[in-house]
Order: C-alpha cells, then structure tokens, then sequence
C-alpha cells in the first residue's frame, strides 16, 4: 500500500494541481498523513486507477476565456463572481482555500483538494432573489477530462434562490466539486446536484455548508453513474433556528462503488434536519453510507429525522450504512430508519395479471419508489432533464 | 419545561441506595497479585484440571501478552475507559471452605445469598428454579442437581464439569468464542476460575429455570468465569444469569464469556439482570462489566434469544450476539440498559446471518440521565449465501436531563438481494405532556412516570421468564427512582 | 361542587396570555366557554388541570372552597377535577386495560370495588359508548382517530365521575353522528350527576344543540369579554366575536 501512495503522492506534487500549494503551504509529511488517512478510511479506493489518470493529465489550459466570463456573468448586479483558475490564482485566494478545512474532517476531502484546479467565488448580496447556474462557468474553466473546481458561495441576508450543479460529461475521468456554502440570517438555498457520469469516471463532491440564524438549506442529491463517487456533506447548524433538508436518490450499476459520509451538527436551539434516501442498486454495485447526527450538549428543541430506503435488484450488490446518532442534550426529538428491500414479487405478479407485461410492472414499481422523491424536488427543468436520464438509465440497466 | 428538568437533574444528587453493597466476612484463599505464566500453572493445580485445559489457557496467555505488547486497547467504543494495571489484580481467590454439599456451606454464605433474595439451603430453594451459586469466581452449591441428572440435563459448576464431562467441555469449548477474538477472551481463557456448565441432551425439555448468581465479595480481584451451554437437537432451556457486588472504592474487572450451542431445532433463552454496583455518585468505583457473550444456532431451525436488563456496572462493555449458521435459524436480542451519574454503556448486538431463510429481531431500550453515556451498538450483516433473510431492529432511547448522553451506531450490511431488513431508532426526552395527562387521572408523578417507562420497556419485559418478570421490574423501578425522584 | 377563578394571570414562556379571568360556575350548572383562536380557552383549560408549563403569576381557584391554585395536577385530580384534552395523548406499550384498572384503582370512589366488577363496569360504559371491545386491547389512544381518542377521554369521565369537568372543544374532530353521540352521553352523565358541574370549552355551537348550557362566557384576549345566557349565541353569530367585543 505505501508503494501506492508513494505513487499517487508523486503524481499530484506536480504543479498541475493544487496538492503542490497544500505541501508548500503546510508540509509534505502532512499531506503523506492525510492521504494515508484517506485511505485508512477508503482502504478499497483504487489508487492505481487514479495515478494512471492524474500521469496522463493534460498541461493547463490557458486562461484567456476568463476574464471575459467573469464580465458576463457579472451583468446582474446583484450577484457579484469572482472567477480563478489554477494559473492565476492568487496566493490570497489560496489561503482562504486552505482556511476552510477542519482538522477532523479534511482527510475525507483531501483527494479532491488535492486535485483542485479553480476556483470560483459566488457572492449573493442580500434581499436578491437567485437562481444561478454553474453548468457553463465550469464547462469554460475545465478541459475535457478533467472537471475540478472549489465553488464559494455567500447567501446574503434574507436572500432566496436555487443553484444547480448538472454539469456533466460523459467522457469526464475526473468530475469533482468542493463547495464551501455559508447562508446569511433567513436566507434560503435549494441546491440541485446532479451527477451522471461515464463509468470511468472518479467523483468527488463535497459540502461544508455553515448555517447562521433562520436559514435554510435544501440539499437534492441524484447520483446516476460513475466508476467511484466520493461525497462528504457537512452540514452545521451553529446558530438558532436553523433548518437542512437533505434528499438524495443514487442508482448503482455495473462496479459503480459510492462512498457517501454525512454530517450533521446540531449545535443551537430550535434546530431541524430531515433526511430521505432512496436507492436502486443493480449489477456489482456497491455502497458504504456513514450518516452521523450530532447533538451537543445543553441545547434545546431539536428535531432530526433520517430515512434511507434501499432497493436490492442484484444479487452480487455490497450495501453498508451506518445511521448513527451522537446526542447529548435531553430536548429532543430524533428518529432514523433503514430498510433494504427486493422488488415485491407479489405486487409485480398482481400486475401482470391485469395485463401488463413484466418488464413495464418492474418499471411502475422503480419509478414510484422514487417518484415521490423527485417529485418533491423544487426545480422544473432539472425534472425533465432527470427523469430523461432516470427513464434512459433504468431501461438500458435491464 | 426547562425549569422542570432542572428540578430533576438536583434530585439526581442523591446517592443511589445500592442495598447490595455489604460486604460478607468470609474466609478467602488468595493468589498475590500480578499475572505470568506461574500464576496460571497454579489456577490449573489448584483446580485439578486436565493437562488439555491447561495448554488451552497457556496458549490463551500467550495470546494475551502478544496482545498488551501491541497496546491493543481499542478506541471506538464510546466509552472512556480507565487503565487497568494488569499486574495489581488477583487472579484467584475463593473461599477457604467450599464443601460438597449444601448442608455443609457456611452459614454466613448461606446467609449472603439470603439477602440477596436467592435462597440456597434446602428448606428454602425456590422451586422451578435451579440455582447455582457462584462467589467470587468460586461456584459454592448448585441446586436440583439430582433432578436434572434424572432427566440426562448435565446442570453444574464449570469445574465439576470439566472433572466429570471433561469430553464434552473439550468438544465446545472456545468454539464459539475463541480465545483470538478479543483483549478480554483472551484474558478470559486464561484465567477463568468458574462459571456454569449447562448440557441439554436431545429431545429434552429442561423442566426448571436454570441460573447462576454471580456475587463478587473479596477486594481487588478480577472476576472470570466462563460459562458453557449446549442445547442439541430439539432441546430447550431457559437460563437466568444475576449478578451483584460490594460497594468498594475502586473499579473491579469483571471479564467473563458465555458462549451457547444450539443444534438443529433446539432453543435457548439466556437472561441477564445485571446489577453491579455502579460506581457512586461522583463515579468512584464500580464493576467493570466487559463482557462476552456469544450464541452459534450450528443447527437448522434453531433458536437462542439474549434478553438483558443492565442497570449497574461503572462501565457495561457487552455485545450478546448470534451467529446464524443453520438454515431458517432465529436470533433474538431484547435489552433495557439504564444508566446514572457517571455510568457507560456501551452493548448491543451483532446479528450474523449465515444460513439461509435465518431471521433476527432486536429491540433495544436506552434510558440516560445524569451524566452518563449510554451507546447502543449494533451489527446485522447479512452474507452472501444468507438468502432470505429477515432482520427487524427497534432501537429507542430516553434521555433524562442535559448533561447525559445517549448515542446509537448501528450497522447494518447486506450482501445479497433477496435480503429484508428494517432498522428503526429514536430517541427524545420523557413528555411532559404525557406525564401531565397521567397525573390528571390521579396518578401520582411517581406512578405516572412508572407507567410510562413500563410501557416503554414492555416489548423487552415481556420475554424474561416469568419467575424473574416481577423482581426485574421491581429492580427497574427502584432504579428508576433514584433517578427521577 | 362550584368552581371560582378570580383574577387569573397566566403566562407561558413569559408571555401573558390570561389576564384577569373571573368567573363563577355553580355547583350542577353547565357553563360553556367560546372564544376566537388565540383568546386563551385552552391555557384556561390546561391552568385549571395544572400544566407544569403554564406559570399562574396571580389570582386564584377555588374548588367547592378549597384553594387548589398551586395544586399538583393529580391532587386537583383527587379533588374531583377532570379534564377531557383537546389533543389527548398516546401512551405506547400501555394497555388501555391497564391504564383504566389503574386510573380507577387510584379513585376513591373504587377504594373497595373488586377487580371483576371495575372490568365488568368498563365494559358497560364502552357498550354505552358504542365502542368495541377490541378497543380494551390496543395501546392508550395509540393509532386511534380523532373520534375515538373523544370517546376515550368521555369514557375515562365516566369511570370517575368528576365532580368538576373541563370540555376542551370535545366537538372538535368528530363528525356529525359521532358529536351528537358523544353529546348525548354527556348529557345522560349530566343527568345522573346532578351536582356535577361543567365547562364546555368551544368554537362553534353546534354542540348546544344537544347540551344545553345555563351561561356562556366569551373569552377574547385572555379576559372574559362578556357573559350571558344562550341567547347570547345569536347576537354571536350575528356580529362575530369582533363585534361583540366592541
């Protein structure tokens, strides 16, 4: 296993990523403990595979789109960008990359860190209604194979609005977003991410979400193809009255391995979580879910409810979910719920005998177990867009 | 509704009434302290045991030393674990006079077991219940015995099974819980001076309870026993373990193993009233309760259900668990853990399902408060060649206060498609409302808040055997005073 | 038994929701109590029975001269209050059985009455009632609707004969036939306890049609903005709350 890491390590140190500003900025000893850790934690994740690609990798694309990007998206003069790639970016922005991370939690984003290109700040200014899509900024910042971005973004004050991130392509080796989200008093966010890559594709998303007082944050997760996905959603609650909604739907096919790690601190009064998971796993697919809510001490009134319902179609499918709760105060109401189930046989059978064909009975029963789900998920066009992909996914699976 | 809480946590401040903290004057044979090589030699002597049992605990030892090379104490239970210096514990220590028969037990151990509720002379044994008696380490009367000869139920003291069956104790044991499975078995086999030795032949119906009263009286010792039960084709037993111990000033490792057969069609049900003393108020002493317990249904259609209700201990270190190796075999794991001031609990379960068309249910009750830590852990992994398999978990807990903890970390993993699992867990405080509603019939806050918690705990109430249903509940109640009142 | 509240101040999270509430209802009367959303009928209710979370700053009850105002809720319980919640309360993993041999065990009333004969008089009340005895069976109020959860809180009432009943909207959530079943009985236990009193918490009137009370009281703002006989009802519904309370 070292000589592996010895491998990858040599691999990103190259000034095509930003693994090279993290060793100068920190040291290479403590990157070497953080991807060891990395891998302590995902022992099965396939380092080969991921130092083949990042040897390969393209030089840097040049940067003359940029400035032209940045002054049209800043038409609305209420919402202000501030555009980076990984050749112009400025040892100030750099630090306050590096500033983000958490000491205990950063080992879970390292591998995306480490392989960050740009970045790309979103500053919503207050009372501004938004809905913002980052679809064609990535698509200018990033080449063909390799998609990589660290996103900011500030909701002002009372403002409310969506952000979609659907950007994908089907030829994509490496597909990778950090978010780092803070929400301003009684703003609300509706985030729709959608990832629909190849099955060669490495994906890593990652949301450190800070809520302050009144906000609220919708979180829409659909995860439909990929060779490997690597998601980590931290979600903290340090003020008042705070609310998160977390929807999340993933299809697992051939040896699509997903790795989801979800965090949810409860630390002020009045707080709110709601979590609904719904998957469909097929072929020799694969996932770990390590879901924790985490309650402090001495707070009050908190409220936190987590469901994942999971539908087995493969007999050589691995599921492993931890839903764990941490609760230290004595005001509250927390619940959570698993169920791994097989396609009812009895329901596909009652509908046969009506008339219908076995394959169009197996289809109504998938898609109402997520209809719901999606159904919920405030963003019309995605809809259609997902539904496509959900109907073209679930036929060629078959 | 704050204000109320408040009220609660002041009354916490009253040491909890641990009407078992008596220490009884009796004569002890002890080894000096430390642990090597010698020190075992000499348990086995001392024991008359065979050379097999002896090269069983050196390997064990050796194992164990490995282990303490390595530093091997683990970190991801939710507990804070003290040190325990290995070498300032005695290993061995029973009565000086453990006679044959009951007639001749000193009366003051007669006496000790009488205020525990347990009576073992022959005037007064409780009937349907076969008792057998275990004081420090040391199994001192067994009762019924004869009876259940009668019947081919082979119902002692590990050390006189070893003497008498000593072909079947070598056939099962460690099968279960081999000595490489963990820190403590290994420093279990070892060690371990006595236990319970239960063997059901086929086609037996065992007609009475059978349980074993754990009692630790000398100071400084550790506390291993090992207890063996075999149930074979179509056999049933029910088994009752208690325990309780003195009120001393520092913590008592108690490291025990309980491994269970249960061949094809048999059923065992092993129950636990764990009351060790728990530390007192500020967490000064208590038993350290690390414990292993396992269950194999090697048998198709077999049964073994753990039903635990832990309300002592400084520290509860336990997963009763079930290996599902048989076809359309059943698991079942009920548990009421209560803990106050400082207590940990950290128990669960882990349910392996092997054989095909196995089931497992589990339904686990947490009540906290004070400042204690109360963790429910728990596996259902369901492998590959386990097609059909069904797991039904309920996890629920109460928290009493703002300073206590109360956390749930199940796992659960399916390798398969044809598996059915459903797992919920919940956890909130003791409605006020509800509360209020009871007291507005009459009820008083007390009878309300038993009613409450009675309801709360039935699922897990309802499967202890009948004889021991209402000093459980007893038990649970008074416990339960000293922590809301 | 007669209830005197005089110059109630109730508050909760230190807002002040009664404020100065006097009334009188005499022993064997019924009195009924309406109000808009908000004017505080139901923190009259749950101050009455004693809920923790409601802080009586000041003023007094008094129940047939006894001061219970700073009473625990099942020591007024003892003296012959009852209250029939708006929203009665589940209690899983207790038997309904159970929880009623319990309640009535408590009574005095029953200090001397057999087991046999409590389950034999349960049963003849649920008959009354029109309700079936797989009820007996289930969890308190666990899984029942919002009829069946009334008819529960009417059936405890019967059971213990208070002396002094609070209604808290006992109409709310029951269709026509169930209201007017369930008014039936209240009048038939009425009846049979003449020197029973009760206040009859409620929106709409709909209820009076089968129980017929002697004095109403408007409640608006936390104080009893205006009292009369029934004939005050009309002059409500004819100018509505807002009107009648200018």
């Amino acid at each position: 296993m070292k000589k592996d890491i010895n491998k990858l390590y040599s691999h990103l140190l190259s000034d095509k990523f930003f693994a090279w500003k993290i060793s100068k900025n920190f040291s290479n000893k403590y990157l070497h403990y953080l991807l060891e850790k990395f891998l302590e934690i995902f022992p099965q994740y396939p380092i080969d595979n991921i130092s083949t690609i990042t040897k390969n990798l393209q030089e840097k694309k040049d940067d003359s789109g940029i400035k032209s990007l940045e002054e049209k998206l800043n038409g609305n003069k209420s919402i202000i960008y501030k555009v980076y790639s990984s050749n112009s970016m400025p040892q100030k922005i750099i630090n306050q990359i590096l500033n983000m991370y958490n000491f205990s939690s950063v080992k879970h984003y390292i591998m995306p860190l480490c392989l960050l290109k740009n970045a790309i700040f979103i500053d919503v200014l207050p009372n501004t209604n938004f809905n913002i899509s980052i679809n064609d900024i990535k698509k200018i910042l990033n080449d063909n194979s390799v998609v990589s971005d660290y996103i900011h973004i500030h909701v002002g004050k009372n403002s409310i609005g969506k952000i979609e991130n659907t950007y994908n392509q089907s030829h994509l080796l490496i597909n990778s977003s950090i978010f780092d989200i803070i929400l301003e008093e009684n703003s609300y966010l509706s985030f729709t991410n959608l990832q629909n890559d190849s099955s060669k594709t490495h994906s890593f998303f990652s949301i450190i979400a800070n809520q302050k007082r009144k906000s609220t944050f919708l979180l829409n997760n659909i995860f439909l193809n990929s060779y490997i996905t690597l998601n980590y959603i931290n979600i903290n609650q340090p003020e008042v009255n705070c609310k998160s909604f977390i929807k999340w739907l993933l299809i697992g096919s051939k040896h699509q391995h997903t790795f989801d790690t979800i965090k949810i601190n409860h630390n002020n009064d009045n707080g709110l979580s709601l979590e609904d998971f719904k998957s469909i796993y097929y072929d020799n697919s694969c996932r770990h879910l390590d879901n924790l809510v985490l309650i402090r001490k001495n707070i009050q009134n908190i409220r936190s409810h987590q469901l994942s319902k999971n539908l087995v179609l493969s007999p050589n499918v691995y599921i492993k979910i931890k839903p764990s709760m941490k609760i230290n105060s004595g005001n509250i109401r927390c619940t959570h719920g698993v169920v791994i189930d097989k396609l009812d046989k009895n329901i596909i059978f009652y509908m046969c005998s009506r008339g219908l064909n076995m394959k169009v009975a197996e289809d109504i029963v998938l898609i109402s177990f997520v209809k719901n789900l999606l159904d919920s998920i405030d963003h019309s066009v995605f809809q259609k867009t997902t539904w496509f992909y959900l109907k073209y996914r679930l036929w060629i699976l078959k | 509704m704050i204000s109320n809480n408040k009220k609660i946590l002041k009354k916490i401040n009253n040491d909890i009434e641990y009407k078992y903290g008596f220490v009884s004057k009796i004569k002890e044979d002890s080894f000096p302290f430390g642990l090597n090589n010698d020190v075992i030699r000499n348990i086995s002597l001392k024991k008359n045991e065979p050379e097999w049992l002896l090269n069983f605990r050196l390997k064990a030892f050796k194992y164990f030393e490995k282990l303490t090379k390595l530093n091997k104490t683990p970190l991801w239970p939710e507990l804070t674990l003290p040190t325990i210096n290995f070498d300032n514990i005695c290993y061995f220590s029973k009565p000086q006079s453990v006679p044959k028969n009951i007639e001749d037990v000193d009366p003051e151990l007669i006496e000790t077991y009488k205020k525990l509720g347990i009576p073992i002379d022959e005037q007064k044994r409780i009937s349907g219940v076969a008792v057998d008696a275990i004081f420090d380490s040391v199994s001192i009367a067994t009762t019924f015995q004869k009876e259940l000869e009668a019947f081919g139920i082979i119902f002692s003291s590990f050390s006189e099974a070893i003497a008498n069956h000593p072909e079947l104790v070598k056939k099962y044991l460690g099968r279960v819980v081999p000595y490489t499975d963990n820190f403590y078995s290994a420093l279990n086999s070892s060690v371990f001076s006595d236990g319970s030795f239960c063997f059901i032949p086929a086609n037996t119906k065992c007609p009475l309870e059978l349980s074993t009263y754990f009692r630790i009286n000398a100071a400084n010792t550790g506390q291993f026993e090992r207890t063996l039960i075999v149930a074979e084709e179509n056999s049933t037993v029910s088994y009752l373990e208690g325990c309780t111990a003195p009120i001393r000033n520092n913590n008592q490792l108690h490291a025990a193993i309980v491994e269970i057969i249960a061949l094809e069609n048999a059923c065992v049900k092993y129950s636990t009233v764990q009351n060790w003393y728990p530390g007192n108020k500020n967490g000064v002493g208590g038993i350290l309760n690390y414990v292993t317990k396992r269950g194999i249904c090697i048998g198709d259609f077999s049964k073994i259900s753990w039903i635990q209700v832990e309300v002592g201990s400084a520290i509860t270190w336990k997963y009763p668990s079930v290996i599902l190796k048989g076809k359309n075999t059943t698991g079942e794991f009920f548990s009421i853990a209560m803990t106050n001031n400082y207590q940990q609990a950290d128990t669960g379960t882990k349910m392996i399902h092997l054989g095909e068309g196995s089931s497992s249910s589990i339904i686990s009750k947490g009540i906290s408060s004070g400042f204690s830590k109360n963790s429910y852990r728990g596996m259902v992994k369901v492998l590959k060649n386990a097609k059909n398999a069904k797991n039904y978990s309920q996890c629920d807990s109460l928290i009493l206060g703002d300073m206590c903890g109360g956390h749930t970390f199940p796992v659960i993993v399916s390798y398969n498609d044809s598996t059915q699992i459903e797992h919920e867990a919940s956890t909130s405080k003791l409605s006020e409302d509800r509360i209020f509603y009871c007291q507005q019939r009459g009820l008083s806050k007390e009878d309300a808040v038993h009613l409450i918690i009675h309801g709360f705990c039935k699922s897990v109430l309802n499967n202890l055997p009948m004889e021991f249903a209402v000093e459980t509940r007893k038990l649970l109640f008074l416990t339960l005073d000293d922590i809301v009142f | 038994m007669n209830l005197i509240i005089k110059d109630l101040y109730v508050s909760i999270n230190k807002k002040n929701i009664l404020k100065g509430v006097n009334l009188i209802v005499p022993q064997g009367k019924i009195h009924a109590i309406m109000g808009p959303n908000g004017s505080g009928k139901s923190t009259l209710s749950l101050a009455l029975a004693g809920y923790p979370a409601y802080v009586i700053k000041s003023g007094s009850i008094l129940l047939n001269g006894n001061n219970i105002t700073h009473l625990t809720p099942h020591n007024r319980a003892k003296k012959g209050l009852f209250l029939a919640f708006q929203y009665p309360l589940e209690i899983p993993g207790v038997n309904n059985a159970y929880f009623l041999k319990t309640i009535v065990k408590t009574h005095v009333r029953y200090k001397d009455t057999g087991a046999v004969k409590i389950m034999s008089l349960i049963e003849e009340y649920m008959l009354k009632l029109g309700m079936s005895s797989d009820f007996l069976k289930r969890d308190v109020n666990e899984g029942f609707s919002g009829g069946e959860k009334k008819r529960n809180e009417i059936l405890q009432m019967f059971m213990l004969k208070p002396s002094f009943s609070i209604l808290d909207e006992i109409d709310s959530g029951l269709d026509i036939d169930a209201l007017k079943f369930v008014s039936i009985s209240i009048d038939r236990f009425l009846k049979e306890n003449p020197k029973s009193s009760v206040i009859l918490v409620t929106h709409y009137s709909h209820l009076f049609k089968y129980i017929k009370p002697q004095k109403i009281h408007i409640l608006i703002n936390g104080k009893i903005a205006t009292s009369g006989d029934i004939s005050l009802v009309q002059k409500l519904e004819k100018k509505g709350y807002q009107g009648l309370s200018n």
